[in-house]
């Protein structure tokens, strides 16, 4: 009796928590269009550049997020504090150069250095966040400080840059950001290769910037 | 597009400054950009994509044996409604299930790209069941014969965003001509003045057959209610490269035309043909083609106030007018005569500069100074190399978004493709094939009726 009474308030006690951490966060999901990855970089002097139009991920925070445009009541940001959890991905067959010629060979030849067969997405996921300088009194746009853990070719980076997040009508959020790495950071030979018989050096230097959409996650159809 | 003059700054603008390089330097692009012998690429070698042929005819024997050649194009499956065609290709494709019911084929699962080379007047039932069957598509041109068929197969192609569909207009998908094109735009023939095409061939275009019943067969293109006759099976590929670098419909067609050299064989497809274009800004096009007489073969020939560019053979030479701007590259260039002028070889490596490699010596042999011989990819396996690409692009990029949003927004899933469909290899779409498809059958109706006839904006809707 006294086991059958404990087992039951266990799973009270269990299912009320669940209930509860449910009501807590609400769910920013990537929206399927409005996103853009760029990838530029320099080759032999000239510039290339890359777009993905796919970033999937999420972003589960506290309502406050949502309802205290301030932010003053996110308790999730500063330093040491547990952030909201963010994950994103990319899937590199995604990234496609906008070379006028030979952009296929570049895909491929990118595809091959980030060995995409074995890691075939970036990955990207939040740490930390603090907001950098003032909220505005209408909430949009912030600055934030990001830190987090970025894997790219089956190395992951611990990286720190700056982002803002826009807040677009009630339910909608928009970031954007820019991040200046080198491929060899993680594990990438810069690429060297021929264009219409002309040889190419890539440089090492490479700048992501990014536009990441997101909406609040409708409620499931019961 | 009503009017075909070309903007030359929009299209510096959208260009590369790398690009607008190489044509200053007159390092013409023509040559393709992606190098097929590229140890890089061979590490980097596509996925396969499984095909299905329709019509195992002469030109589906071609293209069975275009496919056999890439690594990455195996035929699983041949249809034609003629078994001894079947029995042809064993070779060509030895473990392809052999189908006589083109219906058979497209239940094939394993099949995910089907070629259509079946006589052109029956393409229709077969490209609007291939797509309902998940299929992508290529479809040889004239993509149908009659408007209702080309307006029902493009609206089923358009009604399937997420499979390709590309007609087989060989010279859109040649990266040649696409470089050269780019180098047109660059305004390097003044303004357009005409253009001018050629095919001329001394052969009957009857094909030998067994019996009575099977000459009526094979020879469909002879029969004037089957065909579009030789501006519709052969004209058609210049006549879409006309609009395609004019960057414009015509605005009328007259034909001309008849029986001159095969009079006595029962045929009623006119053997020698003309028809000539109008365009915006008073540029005409003008169309030739027999099957009488074979001086000067094929050629297409763009005339501007600055300058003339001539292709044939998949080459291409510009000759100069005396008064046109110095390029200044055009010194280094590599010249040809032919009669009194003097042709500017439109080529990479067609500067004086940069002879072309001897070609390596066999064992035993003296190094020789005979340059290499160039093989060349075809135009045809050009084509299909585009439809391969492109078609795994798109598989891919279905894929890519269904792992990362699931399947349910398909309007942005469209979106998505469509996005990509700006970077895809350069090859005629469905678009490209109804308007030519169109073109053909009008400057065809011409010759037949021996009138002029203004295009109608109405045939050119697909809704």
């Amino acid at each position: 009796m006294k086991l059958n009474y404990l087992l039951l308030t266990g799973i009270a006690v269990a299912a009320l928590t669940r209930s509860l951490l449910a009501a807590e966060t609400i769910r920013y999901e990537a929206a399927t269009t409005g996103s853009e990855m760029k990838l530029d970089g320099k080759a032999t002097g000239k510039t290339w550049h890359c777009i993905g139009k796919i970033i999937g991920g999420s972003f589960e925070v506290e309502p406050a997020w949502q309802k205290d445009p301030s932010l003053k009541s996110v308790t999730c940001l500063g330093k040491g504090k547990t952030p909201p959890k963010c994950e994103l991905f990319i899937p590199i067959r995604s990234l496609k150069s906008q070379a006028i010629a030979g952009a296929s060979t570049m895909d491929k030849r990118m595809q091959l250095e980030m060995k995409a067969d074995k890691f075939a997405r970036i990955e990207y996921r939040l740490t930390e966040l603090a907001i950098k300088g003032e909220v505005p009194a209408s909430g949009s746009p912030v600055t934030f400080d990001a830190t987090g853990e970025l894997a790219i070719s089956g190395v992951t980076n611990k990286v720190s840059f700056p982002i803002t997040m826009e807040r677009v009508g009630a339910d909608t959020l928009k970031w954007t950001g820019k991040y200046e790495t080198k491929m060899t950071a993680f594990g990438i030979k810069p690429p060297e290769f021929k264009l219409l018989g002309i040889g190419l050096e890539t440089a090492d230097e490479v700048t992501l910037a990014w536009t990441w959409m997101m909406g609040v996650k409708a409620p499931e159809a019961k | 597009m009503t009017n075909s003059e070309y903007n030359r700054r929009d299209f510096l603008k959208g260009t590369s400054s790398f690009a607008a390089m190489m044509a200053i330097m007159g390092a013409v692009p023509i040559r393709a950009a992606d190098d097929a012998k590229d140890d890089i690429a061979a590490k980097t070698a596509e996925d396969p994509l499984n095909f299905g042929v329709i019509g195992c005819g002469v030109w589906g024997r071609e293209i069975i044996k275009t496919l056999s050649a890439r690594p990455n194009a195996p035929v699983v499956g041949v249809c034609d409604t003629y078994k001894p065609f079947l029995n042809r290709i064993k070779d060509a494709a030895p473990k392809a299930e052999q189908y006589t019911e083109y219906q058979k084929l497209l239940e094939n699962k394993n099949v995910q790209g089907v070629v259509i080379a079946t006589p052109s007047h029956l393409h229709k039932d077969i490209v609007i069941a291939a797509l309902k069957a998940g299929k992508h598509v290529y479809c040889e041109a004239p993509m149908a014969t009659t408007l209702e068929d080309a307006r029902a197969m493009a609206q089923a192609a358009k009604a399937s965003p997420k499979l390709n569909f590309q007609v087989g207009l060989l010279p859109r998908a040649d990266k040649q001509m696409t470089y050269l094109l780019n180098f047109v735009r660059t305004g390097v023939l003044g303004k357009f003045v005409k253009v001018r095409a050629q095919s001329h061939k001394k052969q009957s275009w009857r094909r030998a057959s067994p019996n009575p019943e099977r000459e009526k067969e094979i020879n469909w293109r002879l029969d004037k209610n089957l065909s579009l006759g030789l501006l519709g099976e052969i004209g058609i590929h210049q006549m879409d490269m006309a609009c395609w670098y004019l960057m414009g419909r015509p605005l009328a067609v007259s034909g001309y035309g008849g029986l001159v050299q095969w009079t006595d064989d029962g045929r009623e497809v006119p053997d020698t043909v003309q028809a000539v274009f109008e365009f915006p800004n008073n540029v005409v096009f003008n169309q030739e083609i027999t099957l009488a007489n074979s001086f000067d073969s094929d050629y297409d020939i763009f005339y501007g106030s600055d300058s003339a560019i001539m292709i044939r053979d998949r080459k291409a030479w510009m000759f100069k007018e005396s008064d046109s701007q110095l390029l200044g590259w055009e010194v280094y260039a590599r010249k040809e005569t032919f009669y009194k002028e003097s042709g500017i070889v439109l080529g990479a490596d067609a500067t004086k500069l940069t002879p072309s490699k001897p070609a390596e010596p066999k064992p035993g042999e003296t190094a020789s100074t005979t340059p290499a011989p160039v093989v060349e990819e075809t135009a045809l396996s050009l084509s299909l190399r585009a439809f391969l690409t492109n078609t795994l692009g798109t598989i891919n990029g279905v894929q890519e978004f269904i792992d990362s949003f699931g399947d349910k927004d398909q309007k942005a899933l469209v979106e998505y493709l469509a996005g990509l469909a700006k970077m895809r290899q350069p090859a005629a779409s469905w678009k490209d094939g109804y308007e030519s498809a169109v073109i053909a059958m009008k400057a065809n109706e011409a010759v037949t009726k021996k009138q002029r006839i203004v295009f109608s904006k109405e045939w050119f809707e697909i809704a």
